[in-house]
C-alpha cells in the first residue's frame, strides 16, 4: 500500500528524492506487483538515465586525475628565435638592396629608373664632369682663371730676386 | 616529424639569408654616405647612377654611384654629418671649405678586400647642385683622376 501512496505521490509532485528513489528501487527489482508492471519502463527509464550521468562523471573525474605527459616542446622557442633572426636578415637585405632596386646598372631620375644604357653613361659622365670641375665653386669663370694665373705669375716675379742671390 | 621538418626548413632558409645579406653590405661597409644613396636616391630632383662589374671593367672599377641633389639643404646638412665621419682615417686627397662648411672634397679608404680601393667626391656648387660621387676598384688615386679630366 505505501507503494501505492509513493506512486500517488509521484504523479502529484508530492514526493521527495528519498522517496523517488524508492520507487526507482522497487520498479528495479524483480517483485514488481502486476498491476504496477505498467510503470516499469516509466522508472526503467530514469534509472538508465541516472546511470549513464554517473558514469559519464566518472569518465569526467578519471580524466582530470591521470596526469598529462609533459612534452618536450624545445624546439618551438628555438625555431621563434631563429623566425626573428630571419626575418631581421631579409629586412636588412632587401633594405639594403633597395638602392638596387633596377638591378646592377640603372639611373634614378626623380624617383623613375631607367635602364638605357646610353642615359646611365650620360648622368654618369654628368657627375663625374660636375665633381672634378672646380672653377664654379672657386668663383671662376674660364676667362677670369687666365687673368688670376697672370697676377700670381707676376707676383712670383717679385720673388725673383731671392732665388739670384743664392 | 612535421614540426622537425619546419625546423629544419627554418634553419636552410637562415643559412641561405645570411652570405647574401655579408655581400650587399661588403660594399660599402661602414661607410655613412650609404645612408645618402638610401635616403635620397628615389626622391624628386634627385639623380642616382649606379653601375657594376662589365660597365666597369675597362676603368679598373668595380662600382660606381653617384647621386646629384637639387635645391636640398637638409641634405647637404646630412650629407656633410656622413662625410664628416667617413672621413675619418681617410686620405684626404682634397678639400675644401668655406664659411658656410665642406664644399668639395675628394678622400681615398681602403677596401674590405686586398688591393681595393674605395674613394669618395663630394661637391656643392654655387647653384646648390650637390654632387656625391663614390667608386670602388682596384685603381689607385692617379688612375682615377686620369679617369676624371679624360672622360
Amino acid at each position: 500500500m505505501k507503494i501505492d501512496q509513493l506512486i500517488n505521490d509521484y504523479f502529484e509532485g508530492r514526493t521527495s528524492c528519498e522517496e523517488e528513489r524508492q520507487l526507482r528501487l522497487y520498479f528495479a527489482s524483480d517483485g514488481v506487483r502486476e498491476d504496477l508492471r505498467k510503470y516499469k519502463p516509466l522508472f526503467a527509464y530514469f534509472e538508465e538515465e541516472i546511470a549513464s550521468a554517473a558514469e559519464a562523471e566518472e569518465e569526467k573525474a578519471a580524466r582530470r586525475t591521470v596526469p598529462r605527459k609533459r612534452r618536450t616542446l624545445w624546439y618551438y622557442p628555438v625555431a621563434a628565435a631563429v623566425a626573428c633572426v630571419l626575418l631581421l636578415l631579409g629586412w636588412r637585405t632587401f633594405a639594403d638592396r633597395s638602392t638596387r632596386f633596377c638591378g646592377e646598372n640603372y639611373v634614378v631620375v626623380n624617383g623613375r629608373c631607367y635602364t638605357d644604357i646610353h642615359k646611365i653613361r650620360s648622368f654618369a659622365k654628368e657627375a663625374l664632369e660636375e665633381v672634378s670641375n672646380t672653377d664654379d665653386m672657386l668663383g671662376l669663370k674660364p676667362d677670369d682663371r687666365h687673368e688670376k694665373q697672370g697676377i700670381v705669375e707676376d707676383q712670383l716675379k717679385e720673388f725673383d730676386f731671392l732665388l739670384e742671390k743664392e | 616529424m612535421k614540426r622537425v621538418y619546419s625546423f629544419l626548413c627554418l634553419l636552410f632558409v637562415f643559412a641561405y639569408l645570411l652570405p647574401c645579406e655579408i655581400r650587399a653590405e661588403e660594399m660599402q661597409k661602414g661607410l655613412r654616405i650609404q645612408e645618402v644613396f638610401q635616403r635620397y636616391g628615389k626622391k624628386k630632383n634627385v639623380t642616382m647612377v649606379e653601375l657594376s662589374n662589365e660597365m666597369l671593367d675597362a676603368y679598373n672599377m668595380k662600382h660606381y654611384k653617384s647621386i646629384t641633389i637639387k635645391d636640398d639643404p637638409e641634405a647637404l646638412r646630412f650629407i656633410r654629418r656622413c662625410l664628416e665621419a667617413d672621413q675619418v682615417g681617410a686620405r684626404k686627397i682634397k678639400e675644401i671649405t668655406d664659411a658656410g662648411g665642406l664644399i668639395s672634397a675628394y678622400y681615398q679608404m681602403p677596401g674590405e678586400q686586398k688591393d681595393i680601393n674605395r674613394f669618395v667626391l663630394f661637391k656643392v656648387n654655387q647653384k646648390g647642385v650637390i654632387t656625391l660621387v663614390y667608386i670602388e676598384g682596384e685603381l689607385d688615386s692617379d688612375d682615377l683622376i686620369t679617369v676624371l679630366f679624360n672622360k
